[in-house]
C-alpha cells in the first residue's frame, strides 16, 4: 500500500528529469493561482504522510507548494479530514480565500485537465503502455472473476444472522422430516404386523397341510426309525399277524409305516388272498418289510420284547429281523379317495359339537 | 485509453470465459483486485494531476498487488487474516476514495 500511496509522489521525481519539470510549474503556477484547482483539495489523511517526501527530493518545488498549503490548511484543512464528502462545504468556504485571486482560472485549469486526459487518452503503442494494458486487462478479467465467484460461492460467504436464519429453516425442515419418518413407520410396523400374522397364519396352515397329508399318506416322509424285516419261508404269516405288528408298532410310536411298497394309513386293512395277504387290496410279497418312523429304540424293544412280534414268528416258524436306522426314507404315497357317503360337518358347528 | 480499453476488454473475457478461481488463490484474489484498483484510479489522478508516467503505473501495480497479496499471506500465518484483509481493505477503500474524489474534483470542480 505504501507503494499506491506514493504513487502519486513517486511520479514526481521520475518525470523530473523530462517533460516533468513544466507540468511541475504549471503546477505550481495553478497551485499559487487559486486554491480552488490545487489538489489540496484532495488532501486526505493519507496524502498529508508522504508529502514531505518530494519536497525533501525536490528542493525547487518546495518553497512555493508550501506557502499555499500553509495558508489554505487552517481554514478548510479539517474538513477533508472528517470526511470525503467535505468538497461542497469547501466549495463554500473556499471563496473567501479564492476572492483575491482571478475568479477565471478554474475554467482554465479545468479545460487544461480535459486537455491532459484527451491527450493521454490517444493511443500510444510505448511498451510501458502494453504492459499497463496487459495490467488492466488481468485486471478486469479479475475482477469479472471474482464476481463470479463470489456469486457461486453458498455458505462460505454468509453473514451470521443469515447463517442462523439457514440453520434454523433446516432445524424446522429436519423436525418435519422426523415427524414424516414417525408417521411412515408406524405405517410400516402396522403393515409388517399384518404381514406376520399373514405369514403366520400361512405358517400354520402349512403346517397343518404337512401333518395331514403325512398322516393321509399323500407325501412321503423321512426320519429315524426301524425296518422290520419278516422272512416267512412257511408261508405261515397271515394277516391277523400283520395286523398285530402293525398295531405293535403304533402302539410303540410309529408314525408313518410302509409295508412293502404299501403306505399304511388309516383306512388301511390286510385280507388274506389264498397264500399270500394283501393289504389294501395289494399283494405283498414275502419277505414282508416294515418300515417305520418314530422312535428306533421304543419301536425296536417293543419288537422284541417276550410274547412281541419277534418272539411271535419264531414260534410260527418265521424270523424277524429289527434293525434301527437313522434315516427311513418312506417313499410310497397312498392316493386318497373321495368319501361317497361322509360328509364335513361346517367349520363353525365343530367346536360346539366337540366341546 | 488503451489501459482502459483493457480493463473492459479483460471483464468481457473473464465473463465469456467463466474461469474458476484455483483454491490457493481465493483468498488473495479479492485483495490484489481492490489494490489493482488503487493502482488504476492512482494513475488515473495523476494522469489529471498531469505526471502520470506508465512505467510508475505498472511498478506501482504490481507491487500494490504483490504487497497486499503479502499481507494477507501473513495474515493467514498469522491466525489474523480475515482482520488484516479487512484492514487492508479499509486503507485500499480510504486511499481510492481520496483518489476518486481528486479526480472529481479536477474533472467537474466539485
Amino acid at each position: 500500500m505504501t507503494a499506491g500511496a506514493g504513487k502519486g509522489d513517486d511520479v514526481k521525481p521520475s518525470k523530473l528529469p523530462g517533460v516533468g519539470r513544466s507540468f511541475l510549474r504549471r503546477l505550481r503556477a495553478r497551485r499559487a493561482a487559486g486554491p480552488g484547482s490545487a489538489r489540496h483539495t484532495s488532501a486526505p489523511p493519507v496524502r498529508s504522510g508522504p508529502e514531505p517526501t518530494p519536497t525533501a527530493g525536490m528542493p525547487s518545488t518546495a518553497p512555493p507548494r508550501a506557502v499555499p498549503e500553509r495558508g489554505i490548511v487552517p481554514t478548510t484543512g479539517a474538513i477533508p479530514r472528517q470526511s470525503l464528502t467535505a468538497p461542497t462545504a469547501r466549495t463554500a468556504a473556499s471563496p473567501t480565500v479564492r476572492d483575491p485571486a482571478e475568479a477565471g482560472h478554474p475554467e482554465d485549469s479545468r479545460d487544461a485537465t480535459w486537455r491532459r486526459l484527451r491527450r493521454m487518452g490517444k493511443p500510444r503503442m510505448s511498451r510501458s503502455n502494453v504492459l499497463a494494458t496487459a495490467l488492466t486487462l488481468s485486471l478486469g478479467f479479475a475482477i469479472a472473476t471474482q464476481i463470479q465467484q463470489t456469486q457461486e460461492t453458498g455458505l462460505a460467504s454468509l453473514r451470521q444472522d443469515e447463517l442462523v436464519r439457514v440453520l434454523d429453516d433446516v432445524n424446522q425442515r429436519s423436525s418435519r422430516l422426523d415427524q414424516q419418518v414417525r408417521e411412515l413407520e408406524a405405517q410400516r410396523d402396522v403393515l409388517t404386523s399384518g404381514a406376520n400374522t399373514a405369514a403366520e397364519a400361512a405358517a400354520q396352515s402349512q403346517k397343518r397341510l404337512d401333518q395331514l397329508s403325512i398322516l393321509a399318506g399323500t407325501a412321503p416322509a423321512r426320519g429315524p426309525g426301524i425296518a422290520l424285516t419278516i422272512s416267512d419261508p412257511g408261508g405261515a404269516v397271515r394277516g391277523p399277524v400283520l395286523l398285530d405288528v402293525l398295531q405293535e408298532l403304533r402302539d410303540a410310536g410309529a408314525e408313518v409305516v410302509q409295508v412293502g411298497a404299501v403306505r399304511v394309513v388309516a383306512g388301511s386293512f390286510f385280507t388274506d388272498a389264498g397264500s399270500s395277504v394283501t393289504l389294501d387290496g395289494q399283494p405283498l410279497t414275502r419277505p414282508y418289510v416294515f418300515m417305520a418312523i418314530g422312535d428306533p429304540k421304543t419301536m425296536a424293544s417293543a419288537m422284541q420284547i417276550p410274547g412281541g412280534i419277534v418272539d411271535t414268528a419264531r414260534r410260527l416258524g418265521a424270523n424277524a429281523v429289527v434293525e434301527e436306522r437313522r434315516i427311513v426314507e418312506i417313499t410310497a404315497l397312498h392316493t386318497p379317495k373321495t368319501p361317497r357317503y361322509a360328509q364335513p360337518v361346517p367349520e363353525a358347528g365343530s367346536p360346539g359339537g366337540s366341546s | 485509453m488503451i489501459p482502459a480499453l483493457g480493463l473492459l476488454v479483460g471483464v468481457v473475457i473473464g465473463l465469456l470465459l467463466h474461469p474458476t478461481v484455483p483454491l490457493w488463490l481465493q483468498p488473495y484474489l479479492p485483495i490484489a483486485v481492490i489494490a489493482a484498483l488503487d493502482a488504476v484510479f492512482g494513475g488515473v489522478r495523476a494522469v489529471l494531476d498531469g505526471f502520470f508516467n506508465d512505467k510508475v503505473f505498472v511498478v506501482s501495480f504490481l507491487s500494490n498487488v504483490l504487497v497486499a497479496a503479502f499481507i494477507v499471506f501473513l495474515g493467514d500465518q498469522l491466525g489474523v487474516g480475515s482482520q488484516l484483509s479487512t484492514g487492508v481493505v479499509v486503507v485500499l477503500g480510504i486511499r481510492i476514495f481520496s483518489n476518486v474524489a481528486a479526480i472529481r474534483r479536477h474533472l467537474f470542480k466539485a
